[in-house]
């Protein structure tokens, strides 16, 4: 049996080569890198010129941890354009460029991994496709794709074909390949619209509305988000029981209540102008979900401490909304006591007008209701006691309600008297405008539930109460929904433990998110070189221990090791010429059964002397080599 | 009879049987490693097949003392090793050495005897001394016993004792010549016997330089350790009922040693081992019941460990 089974190059297939050069140039040109990945591409055709090749286990995890540090040096000090993306272009750039680095350490390797040559290439074209620019796809995936089909013959087991030998029906199916590739873009192109949207709605977060209300809220049949233990807020730095306020409303008609329709002005606030120096209560506010951009603050807020940009409504008195893409946190300062220009101010004419204003066709039985629960005569304080007593006391809680026809609040006043907390702070609005209380429907959440480090709220803490001005005092809360009704008293205090671990998984992960995102760079390197460089050094170490164990449980000393990687290569090069020798059988005995090459034989009679004999020198050392490199070269045919 | 020198020792002796024992190169050969490596070798074959005249040819081969034994079932232990004799004249006894006292003692059809008689050469063979009435008398050296016997399923003969074989560095099998070698044998005793113009060829000092010689052959860790690998997997194998004993272990590992020794190497490869494994080791495995009349002889389990031990590169 003769060897005719040229020796295969130790060089990676062209066809694989090229594939890998495409995905990284198209990754250059579409993310505009800092070139990195074509600095590791040319690296790669320079395993061409020389077919020497990393021996050692040891070395190429040495090879690797350079190639990896190197790649994310590179690519973190140069930042990348804004290009628009599907998702964060640093992240893909980055992935290509690791899988650039791999696949050069794979081609100086004595024996590439297959796999790792297959997947890699199509993970850095996947990271070039991440662009809105599809020009630079365009021309080079069908290179890309080429290169894939004319590599698919290098993958095969050693012993098998998986591409047909007869040539025909491998044309066919390369063409069948090739249309099913041109059908899948083409449909893929013509539905783009669709599969962008849905990837949208897949990668952004889902927004929760604010308490279920809008910026025209009206008054519905029940209140649906008691049964949500969502959290939405964590407040740090207070346990006490406090209403959080995100919109208030002046104007109510039929049923739904709407901001003041004069002005309603959204202007930019810069931090001078939020963030006093002011003695007090500082809250610390932290959204956990987006919340349409809302701030939930207490009404005594005189100050703001946030790195957002905000905007401020005059009619609600102070910032409502920040302008963060993400999750806003904000620190609202409650003074200790309330400012004088707040003890002494009082509504503008128009505000006040709008804020004791009824409906035109209000029901005259609610005029009358008022004055019955109430003198005119009556200050404030006392209006207001007198009707969240009244509301408190005569009516019920429930959490659906029936509207009926015309408005609903003269039909929860008038008749059916029980409903959620909507129409509580509605009825309580419309009887103390009645009363001359300048009074405005506010909506937010009622924060009551402690946690370890502060409070913390819930979906189904949203509320809706009352704010009534009082000269001299300010703003005075009025909640006239039934003690039952408040979301302290409704709902379990606290959810079932899987919920809360579950919760207190999600706070570690945020708090790591938070701390990662506060690094700097060089606090990321260093990190990063921590948590790496030891694993590299370790996997060098094992795999120099495992080499120099094998070589000792062999027989070899340690000075003998050379003579160990000659034997290994010589042993490779037989399992590529496909005549593997069975570890039970010598050499000599195997080249004399498949008939080998003079070389192969040359080389066993002079290893065997040097393995098995009492000197071993350098030079004899050498010649096995250029041997062994010969044998390499020429392949083992007779 | 010019001194020869180490090398060329062995290819004196072997040249020098080959002129009578025709096509028996190889058992030639197994039986001068056996003899450089100073252990003794049991011939055994059917009747006729040379073997008598093969030890007789290398006792001539040796410039030493020759003794021969043929055992038969009335021979005493003393007719081995000798005894004290009374001479009345002086009133004493008088040790009358026995044929061991020799370099080459050939002991005939040694399963013919009882086991007894035997067992009289245990001593001898591993210690090259024996001791006849409390006294200690050792052998002269070079010593070297050469047994023949017929197999164990012939008729009168007694299986020889497992503390005997494994004395015995090699059991050489000769088996019957070819015709080219058997019409050789025919022409070449047409009218006299070889046998008789055999000549001494190497002294028994030449012996005993070869002896040492061959124990400064290097031997590898690795190769030392597959060597000892194949023997414990006959320890190993649940039909071996008696295994390889660390004798047999010493006597392959001197005879790889000679073997390497011959083919002018100063060290051992694992093809010495692999070589001489068969006819060292076989004769010191004695397999269980249900193996030997399942068919399985101790060379299979041998071939078995070669394929299943990996040999060290």
């Amino acid at each position: 049996m003769t060897i005719t089974t040229p020796m295969p190059d130790s060089r990676l297939p062209l066809a694989i080569t090229g594939m890998i050069l495409v995905a990284e140039i198209a990754l250059y040109t579409v993310t505009q890198s800092s070139g990195i990945a074509l600095l590791f591409g040319v690296l790669l055709l320079a395993s061409y010129t020389t077919h020497w090749r990393i021996d050692s286990e040891s070395g190429v995890w040495g090879i690797r941890l350079g190639l990896l540090i190197l790649g994310i040096t590179l690519s973190i000090l140069k930042p990348l354009p804004n290009s628009e993306s599907i998702i964060d272009i640093r992240w893909t750039n980055t992935l290509g460029v690791l899988c650039a680095a791999e696949l050069l350490c794979q081609a100086w390797r004595r024996q590439p991994n297959r796999g790792v040559l297959l997947t890699l290439p199509g993970i850095i074209f996947l990271a070039a496709s991440n662009s809105f620019d599809m020009r630079a796809i365009h021309w080079w995936a069908p290179a890309f794709t080429l290169c894939l089909i004319l590599s698919l013959p290098s993958y095969r087991v050693s012993g098998a074909s998986t591409l047909p030998r007869n040539r025909l029906i491998g044309l066919l199916f390369c063409a069948c390949t090739l249309a099913l590739g041109m059908i899948a873009t083409a449909l893929i192109h013509r539905n783009k619209l669709e599969i962008y949207f849905l990837g949208d709605r897949l990668l952004s977060p889902r927004e929760i509305s604010t308490t279920g209300l809008s910026n025209a809220p009206s008054l519905g049949a029940t209140f649906g988000l008691r049964g949500s233990t969502r959290r939405v807020l964590r407040i740090q730095g207070s346990a006490q029981l406090r209403y959080l306020r995100a919109m208030a409303f002046s104007e109510y008609n039929n049923g739904r209540w709407a901001p003041d329709g004069t002005s309603r002005l959204m202007m930019p606030l810069t931090r001078y102008q939020i963030q006093k120096q002011l003695p007090g209560e500082r809250l610390h506010i932290v959204e956990l979900v987006p919340t349409q951009s809302t701030l939930y603050l207490p009404k005594e807020t005189a100050a703001i401490w946030t790195d957002s940009e905000l905007e401020w409504s005059p009619q609600f008195g102070g910032p409502i909304r920040h302008l963060n893409q993400g999750l806003a946190t904000y620190d609202p300062i409650i003074p200790d006591t309330p400012s004088a220009k707040t003890i002494l101010s009082d509504l503008g004419t128009d505000e006040r007008e709008a804020l004791l204003a009824v409906p035109v066709n209000l029901n005259s039985r609610i005029r009358t209701l008022a004055d019955n629960i109430a003198p005119q005569t009556a200050r404030p304080q006392e209006k207001i006691k007198a009707v969240t007593q009244y509301l408190t006391t005569r009516y019920h809680y429930s959490l659906t309600t029936d509207p009926g026809n015309g408005d609903p609040v003269t039909n929860f006043l008038l008749q059916h008297k029980s409903a959620h907390c909507e129409y509580f702070a509605s009825g309580a609005t419309i009887l103390l405008r009645l009363l001359g209380v300048p009074t405005r429907y506010v909506i937010g959440y009622y924060a009551h539930e402690v946690c370890a480090d502060g409070m913390v709220v819930r979906q189904r803490d949203a509320h809706a109460w009352a704010e009534s001005w009082v000269n001299g005092v300010g703003w005075v809360t009025v909640d006239a929904t039934p003690g039952d009704g408040r979301p302290d008293q409704t709902t379990d205090l606290r959810p079932w433990i899987g919920q809360r671990l579950f919760e207190w998984v999600q706070d570690q992960i945020g708090a790591l998110q938070a701390w990662v995102l506060g690094l700097s760079l060089w606090q990321i390197l260093g990190i990063v070189a921590l948590l790496v460089v030891p694993f590299f050094l370790q996997r060098m170490l094992r795999a120099r221990r495992r080499r120099i164990s094998a070589a000792v449980s062999r027989g070899y000393t340690v000075r003998d090791k050379e003579l160990a990687i000659l034997a290994q290569r010589f042993t490779a090069w037989l399992v590529h010429a496909g005549f593997p020798c069975p570890e039970t059988r010598p050499w000599q005995e195997h080249l004399a059964q498949i008939n080998a090459s003079d070389v192969a034989q040359a080389f066993v009679c002079l290893y065997t002397p040097l393995r098995f004999g009492p000197t071993c020198t350098s030079e004899d050392i050498q010649a096995l080599h250029q041997l062994l490199c010969e044998l390499e070269r020429a392949g083992a045919k007779q | 009879m010019t001194t020869p020198t180490s090398s060329t020792v062995a290819q004196l002796i072997m040249s020098n049987l080959g002129r009578v024992i025709k096509g028996k190169a190889a058992a030639i050969r197994l039986i001068t490693i056996s003899l450089l490596a100073n252990g003794h070798t049991l011939l055994e074959d059917v009747p006729g097949t040379g073997k008598t005249t093969l030890a007789k040819s290398l006792a001539r081969s040796i410039d030493g003392i020759f003794r021969r034994v043929q055992f038969t079932p009335d021979l005493l232990p003393a007719d081995i090793t000798g005894s004290s004799i009374f001479r009345p004249q002086e009133g004493s006894f008088e040790f009358h050495e026995g044929p061991v006292f020799s370099n080459v003692l050939l002991a005939d059809e040694i399963n013919r005897t009882s086991p007894r008689t035997q067992s009289a050469l245990l001593e001898v063979m591993n210690e090259r001394q024996v001791t006849v009435e409390g006294q200690r008398r050792p052998v002269p050296t070079p010593f070297f016993v050469i047994a023949t016997q017929n197999p164990s399923e012939f008729h009168g003969t007694y299986p020889l004792p497992e503390a005997q074989l494994d004395r015995f560095a090699v059991r050489v099998t000769l088996g019957y010549p070819g015709i080219t070698d058997e019409l050789d044998i025919l022409y070449s005793r047409n009218d006299h016997d070889p046998y008789d113009d055999l000549k001494p060829v190497v002294s028994c000092a030449d012996i005993l330089a070869v002896q040492q010689a061959v124990k400064a052959v290097r031997v590898e860790r690795a190769v030392a350790e597959y060597l000892l690998r194949l023997v414990d997997a006959t320890r190993q194998d649940p039909r071996v009922h008696l295994p390889v004993s660390p004798r047999g272990s010493l006597t392959l590992y001197r005879c790889a040693q000679a073997l390497a020794f011959l083919e002018g190497r100063d060290y051992i490869l694992p093809e010495d081992v692999r070589t001489l494994t068969g006819p060292v080791l076989a004769h010191r495995i004695t397999l269980d019941t249900k193996a030997r009349y399942g068919g399985v002889l101790p060379i299979h389990l041998l071939e078995e460990a070669l394929e299943k031990v990996a040999v060290p590169r």
